[in-house]
């Protein structure tokens, strides 16, 4: 088996009284998207600031690509692009000029440097904004500029914290563009948020962060069976007439739950995976005379998941979980 | 045939035309400036005293023109130095509070840190950013200087040698300031305008426009051998100060695991001993070599007072290596006050050492090495030792207060100076009340004599013994202390010298 791109090992870090990171261990594979997600506060971002060298741990290993982050800085941060949930940009500075700093910084010289900032700058399509000053630019302009800075000496892993975090539906659409263009190339990929659904999609691999520790690990389909609703499955049904005919109808059904009313009827849960026991109650529903407009099987969502999972593990359950807005659809 | 076998020679990228505009600074360059510089060239504050100065400097020069005075010479002269020593002495040292300070609070050193860009470059560069700029402002000022030769009556060296100091001493107030901007207390930087515009104002003016400007153009003759080493030493001095102060404030943005204190506190020590080397070679100036040390230590002081004890494995390792000598070397230069409290004793006591040896009166040494007979030095006076022990007591109580009472606070440093401001205002209030009672003001300064500054009243007193005594009492008291809190930062330090030992150990099995 090759070795973890990132590999966290018995992870301790706490602010004074405060146990912000508490014995978190996991690995990230090479080339994979790893999403790291949790309710702020949770620890992600003291525990990725420690994979980017820029923390120390009170105990544990951490290494990238094999190289221990403590021991060998210099090594580790060639290896890594870092991207922050925020960074001021330098005013009186073009973005091109940005960029080009950096790529001094890091050691590129003469024509080398030039093709670096235009390779840069054509992935992250930015040469169009080349001579726009670097803090007159929206939240997307200089995520991608970020995204763009971190790019530069061409990491192997690339470590984004909350990159998504403020920017418009626009502007998450690219950047997502953008990060899938990276996973296909093969860099690893480690990303948090605390917008679960939004990980989901992209991601190979999602680490759950509550309270210093890790949770679960997993896909995101091992989240929605995992817990206390493995088994269960949920149901949006529209009826004809007011819906408390249908929580009325649900109430003398030991085997289903009504969970909520919506604008034509409800969500209700039935206790069972099994697609025939949805037929026969269907069927039952129509035989006791509801109206049924409309009856299809719903995905259990991620924060749901992600509540149920902590409530069965006896954590307590963070605030808030946020829902993002719709995207488009094949973004 | 053959020919066409030849690989191909993969076409080269052409590279954007925007892009190639990228070569508008040389890769030999350090990044820092380059960045620096496009910024700073662009910024208002920039562009507008350069204009403002080019157009002021015009109409000067066109009025002188027209005026019909023998002095004209003399006149364009004060003028440009005058405009020149606003714009270097105060304007660019004002812009330099601002270098490290704007990266602090927008959050890119950090990612800066990532870089191959250190620290110790970071700084730097702002500040020979600042100073180029100085630079460029002081070409502009130059055609007028030329100009001003026709009118007559210039003391061509004398004047030169005015503008380089001046745009020395404009470096040194730089990096001053670019030394401040690493603290994230505004209250802090606050204070450098406060001091820094009405004072600069003053003494510009004063200089430029009062009688000291021939007096000056004199001093710049380079006549007077005694003259000559006093303001080299005194050069150095400023020289060393800006360094330290840019030094300082590369220890306070770099990261924990690195020990900068080290250095700086290393080429302190050396550099003093260089300077009272020198003295003692020259016997006119040797009375210096007190005034020389107490300087080095107020600055170091400044310094290690507010060092945060810093118990990592990576700033040991380097001492512990070297066993116990390195070790011992260790509790002097450890990063953190305890390290620098010990140094700041030892310093003390050179003090005091070099004020015994060098104020022996000048005719008996002069004596004694030509006649070979015996005369007794006269050693310290009494205003000396209340002025070593007052200077150190002011260095060591404001740490005292720190380690005590606000300990907690994120910059100590702050912290530390306004202690220090705050004595600073109770003294002239002290001074004042002492200057406008009849009689009691004597028992008032005793009083009040636990205020770190208030020793300097006694210096105009006839009774300096009190002064002694009640200062050298409170100083004990602060030192042991500040002794006892030290042990205890030393055992958590000897606790981790011991663990790196047995690693070092356990490697080397």
């Amino acid at each position: 088996m090759s070795e973890p791109a990132i590999s966290v090992q018995n992870l301790y870090r706490s602010f004074g009284e405060l146990q912000a990171v508490n014995g978190v261990s996991f690995d990230v594979a090479p080339g994979s998207v790893c999403g790291f997600i949790g309710a702020n506060g949770a620890g992600k971002t003291t525990t990725m600031r420690i994979i980017a060298s820029l923390d120390y741990p009170n105990e544990g290993r951490v290494t990238i690509c094999g190289h221990d982050v403590m021991n060998k800085p210099a090594k580790v941060r060639s290896l890594i692009g870092w991207m922050p949930d925020h960074f001021g940009n330098y005013s009186h500075v073009t973005v091109l000029e940005y960029l080009d700093f950096y790529a001094r910084a890091l050691g590129y010289r003469g024509k080398e440097r030039q093709m670096r900032v235009q390779e840069v700058m054509e992935f992250a399509d930015l040469l169009p904004l080349a001579d726009r000053f670097s803090n007159k630019l929206s939240k997307g302009m200089t995520q991608r500029l970020g995204l763009g800075r971190s790019l530069l000496h061409d990491p192997e892993v690339l470590i984004m914290d909350e990159p998504a975090a403020g920017l418009d539906p626009k502007a998450r659409v690219e950047l997502k563009h953008l990060i899938r263009i990276l996973a296909e190339e093969g860099k690893t990929i480690f990303i948090s948020s605390h917008i679960l659904s939004e990980l989901g999609e992209m991601c190979d691999h999602l680490l759950f962060m509550n309270e210093g520790r890790l949770v679960h690990q997993g896909d995101a389909e091992s989240l929605r069976v995992h817990g206390k609703q493995a088994g269960v499955s949920l149901y949006r049904v529209h009826v004809v007439g007011p819906a408390e005919e249908l929580a009325n109808w649900a109430a003398m059904n030991p085997n289903v739950e009504f969970l909520e009313t919506l604008r034509l009827g409800g969500r209700i849960e039935i206790d069972s995976a099994d697609p025939e026991k949805a037929a026969y109650l269907l069927a039952r529903m129509i035989q006791d005379g509801l109206k049924i407009s409309e009856f299809h099987r719903e995905e259990r969502n991620l924060e749901d998941a992600f509540i149920d999972l902590l409530e069965a593990t006896n954590q307590p359950v963070p605030n808030p979980i946020v829902s993002p807005p719709q995207l488009p659809i094949n973004s | 045939m053959s020919e066409s076998t030849l690989p191909a020679k993969p076409p080269e990228p052409e590279i954007d035309p925007i892009i190639s505009g990228l070569a508008d600074f040389s890769d030999r360059i350090s990044p820092m400036i380059v960045k620096e510089l496009r910024q700073g060239l662009r910024t208002r504050t920039f562009t507008g005293t350069f204009l403002v100065l080019q157009v002021i400097l015009g109409f000067s020069m066109l009025g002188a023109m027209m005026a019909d005075s023998s002095n004209t010479g003399q006149m364009i002269s004060s003028m440009v130095f005058f405009l020149f020593s606003i714009v270097a002495l105060i304007l660019q040292p004002l812009r330099g509070t601002a270098a490290v300070a704007t990266e602090l609070k927008d959050d890119t050193l950090e990612i800066l840190s990532l870089t191959r860009l250190s620290t110790v470059r970071i700084v730097f560069g702002k500040w020979a950013s600042l100073v180029s700029q100085t630079a460029l402002m002081l070409a502009a000022t130059v055609p007028y200087l030329v100009m001003r030769y026709f009118f007559g009556g210039m003391q061509l060296f004398s004047e030169l040698a005015l503008i380089a100091t001046v745009f020395f001493l404009s470096m040194c107030l730089t990096a001053v300031t670019v030394g401040f901007s690493c603290s994230r207390s505004i209250l802090l930087r606050a204070l450098v305008p406060l001091l820094l515009i009405p004072f600069g104002l003053m003494a510009i003016s004063s200089t430029v426009f009062g009688f000291q400007f021939g007096l000056l153009q004199e001093v710049f003759s380079f006549q007077d051998k005694d003259v000559v080493i006093t303001f080299f030493v005194s050069l150095v001095l400023c020289g060393y100060v800006g360094y330290y102060f840019l030094d300082m404030g590369v220890g306070r943005i770099a990261a924990m695991a690195e020990n900068h204190s080290f250095r700086k506190r290393l080429i302190s020590l050396v550099l003093m001993g260089v300077v009272l080397v020198i003295l003692f070679l020259n016997d006119p100036a040797q009375k210096m070599s007190l005034f020389v040390v107490v300087a080095f230590a107020c600055t170091i002081g400044l310094d290690v007072c507010t060092e945060v004890p810093v118990c990592v494995p990576s700033v040991v390792r380097p001492f512990v290596k070297r066993g116990k000598f390195g070790r011992m070397v260790g509790r002097l230069f450890y990063p953190g006050w305890h390290s620098g409290f010990l140094l700041l004793l030892i310093l003390f006591v050179v003090a005091l050492a070099i004020g015994e040896v060098t104020y022996v009166d000048s005719s008996y040494r002069r004596g004694y090495t030509s006649l070979g007979g015996h005369t007794s030095p006269t050693g310290l006076t009494n205003e000396l030792v209340l002025f070593i022990v007052g200077m150190f007591y002011t260095i060591l109580a404001p740490l005292l207060i720190v380690r005590i009472f606000i300990k907690k606070m994120k910059d100590a440093f702050a912290g530390y100076v306004m202690i220090l401001v705050l004595s600073g205002l109770l003294t002239l209030l002290v001074s004042l009340f002492t200057g406008i009672s009849s009689g009691g003001g004597d028992g008032f300064v005793i009083l009040t004599s636990w205020i770190p500054g208030v020793w300097m009243i006694f210096m105009d007193n006839s009774d300096k013994e009190i002064g002694i005594f009640l200062t050298s009492l409170f100083l004990a008291i602060v030192s042991v202390l500040l002794g006892v809190l030290a042990a205890r930062e030393f055992s958590n330090t000897a606790r981790l010298e011991k663990a790196v030992a047995d690693d070092l150990a356990q490697v080397k099995e």
